[in-house]
C-alpha cells in the first residue's frame, strides 16, 4: 500500500507552513519578555 | 560538485569563528552568576521565550537534523512521521513540568526526586539508566560533529569531534545554564530558518512529483504504508522519545529553572512547534535518490542533499545549521549531566555535607571530566548515530511509567520501580539484539508497565508529598 | 620476493575471481551487515574498505589529489583521502546484470554507500570503473522483510500501550488539580 502523491504533498507542505510560524512566535515572545524585563 | 563541498580552510575558519562567538557569549552571560542556583538553574526564573526556545533547541539536536533524515532514508514515510511524533514527549511532559516545579521547588535534579520518592535502591538503578543514556547521547553528538565535518569538508573525524566538544565544554563552563539557554535561543532560530530554506529549495528544484515517481520505481518500500520494519519502529520511537524526556535531567532541570507557571506553556509550545520539523528534514532525505545521492552512511543523508542543492555557499550554511543543532544539545546535556553527577553522586554518595560553594566548583570540574570521557569514547567511532541512540532506547523506556506514576500516585512503591527499571531494560536489550533496534524501547516499556501495574495492585507506599517539598537529605 | 608476496596475497584472499579479467579485483566490495546476512528492513550498506597491504601505494597516488587550494601540510595532517578506481555501482536483480535497476555514482575517495527502500528479493551489486569494467566481485544481498504477522503483533501491542498511556495522561495528568 503506497502513500498517494497528494497525501505526501499535503503532509510536507503543512509541515513547512507550521515551521514558518515558529521563528515568528519565538521572536515575538522574546520581545514581549524583554519589554516586561522578564527574560530571566 | 566536489565530493566535499567545503574546503578545509573554510571549515577551520568557521570552527574558530563559531567557537569564539559561542565562548564569548557564554562568558558574557555567566559573568553575573554568583550562586550554585545561578549556575545550575539560571536563577530559577527563566521567562517564556527562552523557556520555549531552549526546550525546542535541545530537542532539535542532531536528532532532527541528522537522525530524522536518516530514519526517513531507511524507513520511509513512517520513519518520518514516527520521528515527528517524538514531539509527544514534550507535549506530555508539559503538565508534568508544572507538577515537578510545584512538588519540589527546592530540588535540583530528577535524581533528587527518585531518591526521595522511591528510596535508595531505585535511585541507584535510575542513575545507572540515566547515565547510560546521557553518555550514549553525548557520544552520539560528539560523533555527529566529527562525521559532519568529515562529510562536508573532508576534515578528519577526530579533529571535528574534538573541536565541537571543546567549544561546548568551554561555554557551558563559563556561563552555566544561562549560557546554555541563551545560546539555545539563537541556535533554534538559526536551525529553523536553515531547515526551512533547505526544504523550500528542495521543493522548488526537485519537486514532489519527481521525488514520488523515482522512489516509487526504485525504492518502493520508502513510500509503503505497510513497510514492516517501519511499522515496528513507529510506536517504538514514540516510547523512546517519551522515555528520553520523562526521565532525563536535561528536561527536569529546565522544569525547575523556568519561572513558576511557565513550564507547562513552554513545553506545550515547544512540542507543537517541533512537531513539523522532522517532516521537513525527512522530506529532504526522501529526495536524495532522485538527485543520485547515496550517502556513505545513512546519518549523513540530510547534510549531503542540502549541500548538493545549495552549492558551495549552501554547504557552509548547512554546516552552521547542523553545528548549531549539535551544540544546542551537547551543551544542555553537559550541564544537566554534570548537575546529576554533582548533586546525586558527589553530594549524595561521596561528600554529603558539601557546601554550595564547593558544589559549584565540583560541578565545573565535572563538566570538564564529562567532556573528556565523551571524547575518549568518541575516538574509536564504533557505530552509526541512529544505532547508538536506539540502543539507549532500551534503557530510557523503562522509566516512563515509574516517573508518571511516581508524580501522581502515592501508592507506587520503590521496590517495584527498581524491578521495572532493571527488567524493562533487560528485555529491551534482548529485543534489540534478537529482532532489531526498532523494538528495544517498546519491549522495555511493556515489561516496565506490567511490573508497575503489579506493584500498584499488591503494595501501597502511601507516600507523603511533603517529603519532596522539604527535599530530604540522603541517609 | 615481490612475486612471492603477491602470490601469498592472492592465495590468502581466496579464490581468484573471473570477474576482473581473471585477476584479483582491486576493490573488495562487501556487505557491511555481514556476508550471507538477510536484510529485514530493505536498508543495507555496502563497503569497500582500504586494503591495508596497499597503503603505501595509495598514499602516493594521493599526493596529486584534486585540491590545489589546500596547503599540503595541513592536508596531510587533517584529511582522510585514499583513492580507488571505481566510478559507479550497479545493482541488478539477476546475476548476469542484464537488467540494471540502479546505477549509482561513486566518488574516488568514497568507501561506503548506504542503500535503502528495497523490496523482498535477491540483488546483485558490483563496482565498475569509467570504462564499465568490473573492479570488484559481485556481492549478493538478500532482502526479506519481517513477516506481517510479527509486525502486527508488535504494532498492536505498541498501539495498546500507547493508548493506555494517553488515556492515563488525559484523565489523571492533564486534569490534575494541586492538593494544598
Amino acid at each position: 500500500m503506497i502513500i498517494s502523491l497528494e497525501a505526501l504533498e499535503t503532509l510536507v507542505l503543512t509541515a513547512m507552513a507550521v515551521t514558518c510560524l515558529s521563528p515568528v512566535i519565538l521572536i515575538i515572545l522574546l520581545i514581549k519578555d524583554w519589554l516586561k524585563d522578564e527574560l530571566w | 560538485m566536489d565530493y566535499n563541498p567545503i574546503s578545509i580552510t573554510t571549515a577551520l575558519v568557521l570552527l574558530v569563528v563559531f567557537g569564539a562567538v559561542w565562548i564569548f557569549f557564554g562568558w558574557w552571560l555567566g559573568r553575573k552568576n554568583k550562586s550554585l542556583d545561578d549556575f545550575m538553574l539560571a536563577g530559577r526564573n527563566v521567562g517564556l521565550a527562552f523557556a520555549g526556545a531552549t526546550a525546542m533547541a535541545t530537542w532539535i539536536t542532531s536528532n532532527t537534523t541528522l537522525v530524522a533524515p536518516q530514519l526517513t532514508y531507511e524507513l520511509g514515510i513512517w520513519g518520518m512521521v514516527g520521528y515527528s511524533l517524538a514531539a509527544l514527549g514534550l507535549i506530555l511532559f508539559a503538565p508534568m513540568a508544572k507538577r515537578i516545579k510545584e512538588l519540589m521547588p527546592k530540588g535540583y535534579t530528577c535524581g533528587d526526586f527518585i531518591r526521595v520518592r522511591y528510596g535508595k535502591t531505585a535511585w541507584i538503578a535510575f542513575l545507572v539508566v540515566s547515565f547510560c543514556y546521557a553518555m550514549g547521547w553525548l557520544v552520539s553528538l560528539g560523533m555527529a560533529g566529527g562525521v559532519l565535518l568529515d562529510t562536508l569538508s573532508g576534515l578528519s573525524y577526530n579533529v571535528g569531534m574534538t573541536v565541537i566538544l571543546v567549544i561546548c565544554v568551554g561555554y557551558t563552563l563559563l556561563g552555566g545554564l544561562k549560557a546554555v539557554i541563551a545560546t539555545d535561543y539563537v541556535q533554534t532560530i538559526i536551525i529553523i530558518v536553515g531547515v526551512l530554506i533547505i526544504g523550500f529549495v528542495c521543493y522548488q528544484t526537485v519537486g514532489f512529483d519527481r521525488v514520488y515517481e523515482f522512489n516509487k520505481e526504485h525504492h518502493p518500500e520508502l513510500l509503503n504504508l505497510l513497510f514492516p520494519a517501519a511499522m515496528m519502529f513507529l510506536f517504538n520511537n514514540i516510547f523512546f522519545g517519551l522515555g528520553e524526556i520523562f526521565h532525563s535531567n536535561v528536561w527536569w532541570s529546565r522544569a525547575l529553572a523556568f519561572r513558576p507557571g511557565i513550564g507547562k506553556k513552554a513545553y506545550l509550545m515547544s512540542g507543537l512547534l517541533w512537531l513539523p520539523i522532522p517532516i521537513v528534514t525527512g522530506f529532504i532525505a526522501l529526495s536524495a535518490p532522485v538527485l543520485g545521492l547515496y550517502p556513505d552512511s545513512s546519518d549523513m543523508v540530510g547534510p549531503m542533499v542540502a549541500a548538493n542543492l545549495l552549492g558551495d555557499i549552501g554547504a557552509i550554511f548547512v554546516f552552521i545549521v547542523v553545528f548549531s543543532a549539535l551544540a544546542s544539545s551537547l551543551d544542555s546535556l553537559l550541564a544537566a549531566t554534570s548537575d546529576l553527577v554533582t548533586r546525586d553522586i558527589y553530594n549524595g554518595l561521596i561528600d554529603k555535607g558539601a557546601s554550595k560553594e564547593k558544589l559549584h566548583r565540583i560541578s565545573k570540574l565535572v563538566i570538564v571530566g564529562l567532556g573528556f570521557v565523551t571524547w575518549l569514547i568518541c575516538l574509536p567511532k564504533i557505530t552509526t548515530l541512529g544505532a547508538l541512540l536506539n540502543f539507549t532506547g532500551a534503557f530510557v523506556a523503562s522509566t516512563i511509567w515509574p516517573i508518571v506514576l511516581g508524580l501522581y500516585h502515592r501508592r507506587m512503591s520503590g521496590d517495584f520501580v527498581t524491578a521495572a527499571l532493571v527488567l524493562g531494560t533487560i528485555s529491551g536489550l534482548i529485543g534489540y539484539h534478537t529482532i532489531g533496534f526498532y523494538v528495544a524501547a517498546l519491549f522495555s516499556c511493556i515489561v516496565s508497565f506490567l511490573i508497575c501495574m503489579i506493584g500498584l495492585l499488591v503494595k501501597n507506599d502511601n507516600f507523603d508529598w511533603q517529603r519532596l517539598k522539604n527535599m530530604e537529605k540522603p541517609q | 620476493m615481490v612475486s612471492v608476496f603477491l602470490f601469498l596475497l592472492v592465495v590468502s584472499s581466496g579464490a581468484i575471481s573471473s570477474e576482473c579479467n581473471g585477476q584479483k579485483c582491486p576493490v573488495d566490495l562487501q556487505l557491511k551487515e555481514g556476508k550471507d546476512e538477510v536484510i529485514p528492513s530493505g536498508h543495507f550498506n555496502l563497503i569497500w574498505p582500504i586494503d591495508e597491504d596497499d597503503e603505501t601505494t595509495s598514499e602516493q597516488s594521493d599526493s596529486d589529489g584534486d585540491r590545489e587550494d589546500e596547503p599540503s601540510a595541513i592536508k596531510g595532517a587533517l584529511v582522510d583521502y585514499e583513492k580507488h578506481p571505481a566510478t559507479h555501482l550497479k545493482i541488478s536483480s539477476d546475476q548476469s546484470f542484464s537488467q540494471v535497476s540502479h546505477t549509482i555514482k561513486i566518488h574516488s575517495t568514497q568507501r561506503a554507500v548506504s542503500l535503502t527502500g528495497f523490496s523482498d528479493g535477491d540483488y546483485y551489486a558490483r563496482l565498475l570503473d569509467a570504462n564499465n569494467n568490473p573492479v570488484s566481485d559481485t556481492v549478493t544481498v538478500t532482502v526479506e522483510h519481517h513477516s506481517m504477522f510479527k509486525v502486527w503483533i508488535i504494532f498492536i501491542s505498541g498501539a495498546t500501550l500507547f493508548l493506555i498511556l494517553i488515556g492515563y495522561m488525559v484523565v489523571k495528568v492533564f486534569r490534575h488539580k494541586e492538593e494544598v
